[in-house]
């Protein structure tokens, strides 16, 4: 796959700096290097190109192969991959809030922490993601997954307060700690925790129930999950496979067609 | 010619246009992936009396399944895509549904509906066993239903792709006595059966009851291949060399030309290469006079390499 590496160097460059960055996206890969230098970026009332804030490397993307673009070092802003709708995008380093919102398609790869409401709704709607797949390396910040229609956000760290609220429908899954009021508000959708934490709040409350523990070989749906992951390059635990999930469901007071999935122990 | 001292005979296998659909299914384990397998491709050995041809293509190792467990890939052949999308339901839904611990995934995910490829809805009918409470997920844009059952959920792909395939490809192992020629069918079947694309669906893939086209009675329109019954050799129509006691058939049935070729290239050898008794006298091939499939694979080509 080719494509082109954008190296942040605005440090040097005089403010105003673009407000945030819904501007970051695979499809740039498709502009020939001087398009790309010259792409412009509206800041208030004024425009800077492209090249003002990045150093470019790399080459024009192959026609009909898959774009892909890395960012790196860039300032955490908000709105990266915004209504993303296909191709790879590297973010090399954090970013802000709203990563991937209202995105419909291809791949968002972190590999620092990202801000509140990945994979929620963008400016403008109330729709969150609806498609595509979101990895993050480090951690998340609250409302992972707001009104998520569909698509996959996996969370190497932990996330922080109720993720899957309001979701849709749609997977998102934690790697680590404990998780704060799930699936509030949730009519579907899957939330799976590979961390066996007994602090997870709001679980044996009202909004979420248990339906009892289930090893995973026996969870097609987990499995295929996981494996999904594993093709993607996220390194899962074969203990994962070979444990325990304890199913809760809800929210009790929506559909209830939600699922919080927490991983129990190994085999 | 000759292969191995064995007559290949100067004719060709008349196949025809089928279409075809594969299912990857997955279990908790060996057996039970074994005895899905051989639920779901029961009663399907020929389309003049069943819904489907259904057969194994290979069995699977975990690491090669879409959820990591122990899998098996099956083919499934009818006449058109609407004959193999009402099978295809009948058979997932009493045979694999019902089968503890199995999932079902779409063999030819890649396919669109086009000219030459279909898409067959399997768990978008199966889904309604769920009463209301199944579920529906979408991992890497594919879509499976989730049908809650009494060991967990069926796992279940909303639909699964149809391509143009072909089946009715064949030959015919011509030996001295049943025994024998079992022993060398069989032999074929067994180099044949890792072989991708392909299927032999009849009973342990050798057929006994080779037919042709139409019967004196009107009710059928196959009826036995008298030619090749070496019992009826004094009416005088045979077409069996001196010492043939028995024939058996193996039919093949593939998703193209070449992989059907290449099978029947693999199991002639196979057969050919059997030893002392066993060794079969002729081997030759089913056709109707080349009027009914547009695909012929004549014997002679397809050991040369040829038949593609």
């Amino acid at each position: 796959m080719s494509g082109y590496t954008l190296t942040w160097v605005g440090d040097s460059v005089p403010r105003p700096w673009p407000a945030d960055g819904a501007f970051l996206q695979p499809a740039l890969s498709e502009l020939d290097p001087l398009a790309l230098s010259a792409w412009p970026i509206r800041i208030g009332h004024t425009t800077r190109t492209l090249d003002h804030f990045f150093k470019i490397d790399g080459d024009l993307a192959e026609k009909n192969a898959p774009r892909k673009l890395t960012v790196r070092n860039a300032p955490r802003w908000s709105r990266v991959g915004a209504r993303m709708t296909g191709g790879e995008l590297i973010i090399e380093g954090d970013v802000g809030d709203e990563l991937g919102a209202s995105m419909t398609g291809g791949l968002i790869r972190v590999t620092g922490s990202a801000g509140h409401r990945v994979a929620g709704p963008d400016f403008g709607t109330t729709r969150g993601a609806n498609g595509g797949t979101i990895i993050v390396n480090g951690n998340v910040g609250d409302y992972a997954g707001l009104r998520m229609r569909r698509g996959l956000v996996f969370v190497g760290g932990s996330a922080g307060a109720s993720p899957g609220f309001r979701m849709l429908a749609g997977s998102i899954v934690i790697a680590h700690g404990a998780l704060d009021h799930p699936l509030l508000e949730a009519r579907r959708g899957t939330v799976l925790s590979l961390e066996h934490s007994i602090d997870t709040i709001g679980l044996r409350g009202l909004h979420l129930l248990s339906d009892e523990k289930y090893p995973v070989e026996s969870i097609a749906a987990l499995r295929l999950l996981l494996s999904h992951l594993r093709s993607l390059g996220v390194a899962i635990d074969e203990s994962v496979f070979n444990g325990t999930a304890e199913l809760w469901s809800g929210d009790r007071f929506e559909l209830g067609k939600g699922e919080l999935w927490q991983w129990v122990s190994g085999s | 010619m000759e292969h191995h001292g064995v007559i290949i005979e100067d004719t060709f296998a008349e196949a025809f246009r089928m279409w075809a659909a594969r299912l990857i299914v997955t279990a908790i384990d060996e057996t039970q992936v074994k005895i899905a397998a051989s639920t779901v491709c029961g009663y399907g050995t020929s389309v003049i009396g069943c819904d489907a041809e259904a057969g194994v293509e290979r069995f699977l190792r975990p690491d090669e399944t879409p959820d990591n467990r122990p899998g098996v890939s099956l083919l499934f052949f009818s006449f058109n895509a609407e004959k193999v999308a009402k099978a295809l339901p009948n058979r997932t839904g009493q045979c694999l549904m019902t089968c503890a611990t199995t999932a079902v995934y779409d063999g030819f995910p890649g396919v669109t509906k086009t000219d030459d490829s279909a898409r067959i809805p399997l768990g978008d009918k199966l889904r309604y066993f769920g009463d209301g409470n199944q579920k529906s997920k979408v991992i890497a844009g594919r879509r499976f239903w989730r049908v809650p059952v009494m060991d967990g959920e069926f796992l279940c792909e909303s639909s699964v792709g149809g391509v143009k395939a072909i089946g009715g490809g064949n030959f015919l192992v011509c030996g001295r006595d049943q025994r024998s020629t079992l022993a060398a069918t069989r032999r074929a079947v067994d180099a044949m059966a890792a072989l991708p694309d392909t299927i032999t669906p009849f009973p342990g893939g050798i057929v006994r009851s080779g037919s042709k086209v139409g019967s004196r009675y009107k009710a059928l329109f196959a009826s036995t291949n008298d030619e090749y019954c070496p019992m009826l050799r004094s009416r005088g129509k045979s077409k069996l060399r001196d010492g043939v006691g028995c024939v058996l058939e193996i039919v093949v049935n593939g998703t193209s030309q070449k992989s059907i070729a290449h099978a029947m290239r693999i199991g002639i050898d196979a057969a050919c290469a059997a030893p002392g008794v066993d060794r079969p006298i002729a081997i030759s091939a089913g056709n109707y006079g080349g009027n009914l499939g547009k695909f012929h694979f004549k014997l002679h080509e397809v050991m040369n390499g040829g038949g593609k």
